[in-house]
């Protein structure tokens, strides 16, 4: 397996996908292959930022914006006329 | 996210006995307890401010249209997030659209040999010493905002919304396999905007 195939298999490996003998060439791979481990480690350094970044601005807006609610639920009144 | 904490308070049978009894009170309540988290999600599809309000709007409308789809048992917060995402998708799709950049030259580039064109470095910290950093989640979203619309979208419902790969595809028309290999792909060129960041100077 070469750099480009291991980037290929990446999320299968992830995803624990992989038929084992392509499960075992993504291993022996980056074994011996520095920048593909680096790669691999900074996939999932990128899984987790993406997951957490809205996280704080959610917490943020605890409290429904005052004229979001008065126009949903004039709204309302319009949809029900 | 759907599995989220459950912010459906008061009880939700009752509650939900009083809005389909058409009781105002009832529907102020449910608007109250949810519009800013649903403003949250309709946010992250909708650049304008505008666009996500409306959609928060569109979605408490044809939730209240839409009572008796809501299926006993299941989490309110749940199925008014679905709802919100639909509306926003639609508003997404009523925009007149732009051919998309191609999504190439974010990718990983290799020669003829298989071998990485660029060699991949460590980052100068983890995910979670890069987050104690509010600007780093700031730089995260506009980062996964700059994907073509057709990857930023699988993106965002698989790994932020955590759909599903069959919800996915068929809330956006694709394949199983087509929303698999656009997940790959905008995760690679999601991971290639924050290396430019993040990753350590050549030695
Ligand atoms: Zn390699």
């Amino acid at each position: 397996m070469n750099c480009r195939e291991y980037v290929e298999f990446l999320m299968a490996y992830v995803n624990d996908e992989l038929p084992p003998d392509q499960a075992d060439a993504f291993r022996q791979h980056i074994s011996d292959c520095p920048p593909c481990i680096n790669y691999l480690e900074t996939y999932h350094d990128t899984l987790e930022l993406e997951k957490r970044a809205y996280e704080e601005q959610e917490a943020l807006f605890e409290e429904a914006p005052e004229n979001l609610v008065k126009a949903i639920l004039a709204a309302r009144g319009e949809d029900k006329a | 996210m759907t599995d989220s904490t459950d912010n459906d308070h008061p009880a939700t049978a009752s509650l939900l006995a009083r809005l389909r009894a058409g009781e105002e009170a009832a529907f102020e309540l449910m608007v109250r307890a949810h519009a800013s988290r649903l403003l949250g999600v309709a946010r992250r599809f909708l650049p304008s401010e505008d666009d996500a309000r409306d959609a928060v709007q569109e979605a408490f409308l044809a939730a209240f249209r839409n009572l008796e789809g809501f299926q006993e048992g299941a989490r309110l917060s749940t199925w008014l997030h679905r709802i919100t995402v639909n509306a926003a998708l639609m508003k997404l799709r009523s925009r007149r659209r732009r051919p998309e950049e191609p999504i190439d030259e974010l990718l990983p580039q290799f020669d003829d040999q298989g071998l990485s064109t660029h060699l991949p470095r460590e980052w100068i910290g983890h995910a979670h010493e890069l987050l104690e950093r509010e600007e780093v989640r700031k730089f995260v979203r506009a980062s996964i905002h700059k994907l073509p619309e057709s990857y930023r979208l699988v993106l965002l419902l698989r790994d932020i919304d955590g759909w599903d790969t069959q919800e996915t595809a068929r809330r956006l028309d694709l394949t199983t396999g087509a929303v698999k290999i656009r997940l790959h792909r905008a995760r690679l060129a999601l991971r290639t905007l924050l290396a430019a960041r993040f990753e350590v100077e050549a030695s």
